[in-house]
């Protein structure tokens, strides 16, 4: 599980003439992912989603708020270098050594995620099976198809039998294969009782795979709830339309603050 | 999932440490800098050296010039001039100095026109013995020293003709009954004997050149591997993968900091080596060639060459955390580039602190990074070993490293720098197609182009001061002000605000010169002041200020030694450097700096204070008033109540006589610095008048 508490962040630009604009990218959220369970966060660009993955992540750190996770023991974790330890985490942005083949670099992952060599061995022979890696295990990752990389790519993120999944947008500019192997992975990892957080702009995808859903927008959390109670409260019959309903809303009611 | 306590932070930095060591010697750019440039590098030398030195020693060995002897209207007289011996003397390619001078028989009204069509390369004219030069013969040697085969045929005849003077003298000497001529043609007998030991000597010639060689190569090495593995990241998108996984700042940082510097201790080892193969090769050769030329014991440079490296370890450490500090800025390797080029200048220019002769290694040198392991090997070279300097030497690099990687873990920690968007700040290294142009150059720039004019003030500006005088030093002011105005045209900025080029108002005017006048009274007592401390400062400069102006008129002088500084070195300092700073930095910081860079500039301990100040009244005058015109005039004055020092000594000492002190009493100081006080208060007030800059 991953828990998120009053999530806040503050970006400070120094722009020309030294004045100082902060501006809010994710503010005050509060979100729950459960064992087993496939969550989505979507919302339109600049909606915060990234930041708001990134700090769940750890790779950021927020201006207030707290992150949790609870690993397959049930034991809550806090501290950084722990959640990370529990944690697959996949973006757009996670590329991988080109330099190395994928059996290189899974060794030397497991070396940095405290794996003992046979462990790391065993466990690369494992999700070389799981993920049909075995053609080209030992080519360096220049080499690879599209396809290919982002098979390692998950695999990677695998190595550790990681708790919790965040996948930032990870069939963005991906063939219908490509993101065929990501969202089967998903779905087998959420059979296995992992926790998965995914964000998409597909919404085909994310209607028939995701368990509940958190719409985010404007750095705020603007509905939750399941595709169907979502597509409930709006009186829309497909998310599309529904993420639409609910942007336009959102901006009706911020537009009249102002 | 996995329990961290099995995972101790040395096995995580030893993680980190392999991933990087293996993705950097996957990298074709770091293994060609670290092993083949050093491979080929001195070989390439070394052989294009010895190609060079024996091109050179054929081409003068078979070069012969062709000469004239013109005497008929020549006599012996009193002191028997011999044309005959004189001829045979010059014709003789076998004595010890073995050129190769043809006669040519030609006319003598000929020879001139002979010299003009380049038939002869030079000739000499014996005039009749005269009584205004006590009945000697005149000796004229006539050439053209536009070219360089008729300056080198004059060298060979006068060397030829010192020959001839002692031979005449002696057959002078001996025809009036004298025993031992040669005790009166040289009374006193010198001779040179050197006791340096031939190991002291190659000693000392590498001890010059190793230091720049090693720092460079170091610094390319270390250079290669830290862009790869910082700016690399990013570019290749894999930092944020790093980013994920359960590692701390600063083990990351540790690890990618020992395989960086691992690279450059290699390239480094790699560089010392070859070098040293090339140089036992090249002994080897020279050995073969002639036996006794030099004897060299190989052995005596092992300890020396080992304390080496160990200085090189140390070093690679501090300039590999420096370097890495400097590229994590940069979000590719071209902007990686860019950012370390000023680095990369300020490195090597501080490597060549071995060439300044009689530099005294001090305690205070040894804490300089650079500068004191440039130093220390040149020392070390000489079989100086010092090992309280050594120490510190090797503790200031390794506290440096660490300083800056403390730095680096603190920049890791910055989200901006991770994920920012960044800007490239060195306009002058983009394409001129890409640059929008406008406004005021970049620090960078700024820093660059100053780098550039020292430079260029130290390596061309010497060369022609010295060749062709006051000449040489208008060429000087042009190269000051050309940097600036290529970089301005390069860069597209904006003219009229770059160089703050406004017309100010009347009464700027007099608020300006009343400034300067102030300030003249307050350098004059700072520069008595430190002329009294250090009295040989003071005199290099005089000396080289009459050297240069060697007979020049007052009107030349003070329109090269004070309109074109005006002009120019207020273009660089005021104009280009000081818009950019004052941009950027708070003003109080961007005016000290200001004068500090035009202290530096004029290459002397003394100068750097008067200068210094001055610098920073011109810069406050630029900042209140934005008009170069009004610094430019306070310059021309300044400089030109100098040059009407030096050429009318007397009227200025009347008007002036305070000038002319060797010293100053300490009432007298006093007073000069209260009236130079009112004087610039007064000046500075004025200048607020009239309403603010916008």
């Amino acid at each position: 599980m991953i828990q998120a508490k009053n999530l806040t962040k503050t970006f400070t630009r120094t722009e020309k003439k030294k004045k100082r604009v902060s501006f809010r990218a994710v503010d005050d959220i509060s979100i729950e992912a459960r064992d087993g369970e496939i969550l989505g966060v979507l919302g339109p660009n600049g909606a915060g989603k990234t930041t708001l993955l990134r700090m769940l992540g750890k790779l950021m750190r927020p201006t207030g708020g707290t992150v949790t996770i609870t690993d397959a023991a049930g034991r809550e974790l806090t501290q950084e270098v722990e959640i990370k330890q529990n944690i697959g985490y996949l973006s757009g942005n996670t590329k991988l050594y080109k330099r190395f083949s994928a059996r290189e670099m899974l060794s030397m992952l497991g070396e940095i995620y405290g794996m003992t060599r046979q462990e790391t061995e065993e466990r690369i022979a494992r999700i070389i099976d799981i993920l049909d890696l075995g053609a080209f295990v030992d080519n360096r990752i220049e080499r690879l198809s599209t396809g290919q990389t982002q098979r390692v790519s998950i695999a990677r993120c695998l190595l550790h039998s990681p708790q919790v999944y965040i996948f930032d947008e990870p069939t963005l500019g991906l063939d219908i294969i490509s993101s065929r192997s990501i969202i089967d992975f998903m779905k087998q990892e959420k059979e296995n009782g992992k926790t998965v957080l995914y964000s998409t702009h597909y919404m085909e995808e994310a209607e028939f795979l995701c368990d509940r859903i958190v719409m985010i927008y404007r750095g705020r959390v603007v509905a939750k709830g399941s595709p169907d109670e979502l597509k409930e409260q709006t009186r829309t019959t497909n998310l599309r339309e529904t993420f639409l309903k609910l942007i336009e809303d959102e901006a009706d009611i911020q537009g009249g603050k102002l | 999932m996995r329990n961290l306590a099995g995972t101790t932070k040395m096995t995580k930095i030893k993680a980190i440490y392999k991933k990087e060591m293996l993705d950097l010697l996957r990298d074709k750019k770091t293994l060609i800098m670290m092993v083949v440039v050093p491979l080929l590098l001195y070989p390439l030398i070394m052989m294009g050296s010895m190609l060079f030195g024996s091109a050179i020693a054929s081409s003068m060995q078979s070069d012969e010039y062709h000469i004239a002897v013109v005497d008929d209207a020549a006599d012996s007289g009193i002191n028997g001039y011999d044309g005959a011996a004189l001829r045979k003397l010059l014709a003789d390619t076998e004595d010890e100095l073995e050129y190769h001078l043809i006669i040519e028989d030609i006319p003598s009204g000929e020879c001139a026109r002979a010299l003009g069509a380049e038939t002869i390369d030079a000739y000499i004219e014996v005039a009749a013995p005269d009584a205004a030069d006590d009945g000697r013969n005149v000796l004229t040697i006539y050439y053209l020293s536009s070219k360089s085969a008729s300056e080198t045929a004059a060298d060979m005849i006068a060397d030829k003709l010192e020959i001839y003077k002692k031979q005449t003298s002696r057959q002078i000497l001996t025809a009036l009954g004298v025993e031992n001529p040669e005790v009166l043609l040289e009374p006193v007998a010198v001779a040179f004997d050197d006791q340096s030991a031939n190991e002291e000597r190659v000693g000392r010639l590498l001890g010059m050149m190793l230091p720049m060689l090693m720092v460079t190569s170091i610094l390319m090495g270390a250079f290669y591997a830290a862009v790869d593995a910082t700016a690399g990241e990013k570019e290749r998108g894999t930092l944020e993968t790093l980013l994920t996984l359960p590692v701390g700042n600063d083990e990351l940082i540790t690890g990618k900091f020992f395989a960086v510097s691992t690279v450059a201790v290699a390239s480094a080892v790699l560089n010392l080596v070859s070098m040293l193969l090339m140089s036992i090769y090249f002994y080897a050769v020279i050995q073969t060639e002639d036996a006794q030329k030099l004897h060299i014991n190989l052995t005596d440079f092992i300890p020396a060459l080992l304390i080496v490296l160990l200085c090189t370890v140390a070093f690679a450490l501090f300039i590999s955390a420096v370097t890495m500090c400097v590229t994590t800025f940069a979000r590719s390797f071209k902007e990686a580039n860019n950012y370390a080029t000023p680095l990369m200048l300020v490195v090597m220019f501080a490597s060549f602190v071995t060439f300044v002769p009689n530099i005294e290694f001090t305690g205070l040198l040894a804490a300089v990074p650079v500068v004191n392991i440039s130093l220390l090997i040149s020392s070390i070279l000489v079989f100086e070993y010092d090992f309280s300097v050594i120490m510190i030497v090797l503790a200031t690099n390794i506290v440096y490293a660490a300083i800056a990687i403390l730095l680096l873990i603190r920049l890791y920690d910055s989200e901006e720098m991770m994920f920012g968007e960044g800007d490239t700040s060195i306009q002058i290294f983009t394409s001129r197609k890409e640059i929008k142009g406008g406004g005021v150059p970049t620090m960078s720039d700024a820093v660059l182009v100053v780098a550039t004019a020292l430079l260029l003030l130290l390596y061309v500006g010497s060369v022609v001061q010295a060749k062709f005088m006051l000449w040489g030093l208008f060429i000087t002011q042009l190269l000051i002000i050309g940097v600036p105005l290529l970089a301005v045209w390069y860069t597209k900025r904006d003219v009229r605000e770059t160089f703050s080029l406004r017309l100010p108002k009347p009464v700027w005017v007099l608020g300006a010169v009343l400034a300067e006048t102030g300030c003249y009274m307050l350098v004059l007592v700072v520069s008595l002041v430190l002329g009294s401390l250090f009295p040989q400062d003071i005199q290099t400069v005089n000396e080289t200020m009459d050297h240069i102006l060697g007979g020049a008129g007052f009107v030349p002088a003070l329109l090269v030694i004070a309109l074109a500084p005006a002009v120019c070195e207020e273009a660089l300092f005021r104009g280009y450097f000081f818009s950019a700073a004052g941009k950027r930095l708070r003003p109080a910081a961007a005016i000290l700096i200001g004068g500090a860079v035009f202290g530096i500039y004029h290459l002397s301990f003394v100068k750097f204070f008067t200068t210094g100040i001055l610098g920073i009244l011109f810069c406050y005058v630029v900042y209140r008033t934005k008009s170069i015109l009004l610094t430019s005039l306070m310059h021309f004055l300044n400089n030109a109540v100098s040059v009407a020092a030096i050429f009318y000594p007397e009227r200025m000492q009347r008007l002036l006589p305070v000038l002319f002190q060797e010293s100053l009493g300490a009432g007298e100081s006093l007073v000069l610095v209260i009236a130079g006080m009112v004087c610039m208060a007064a000046g500075l007030l004025l200048l607020q008048a009239g309403g603010r800059r916008q």
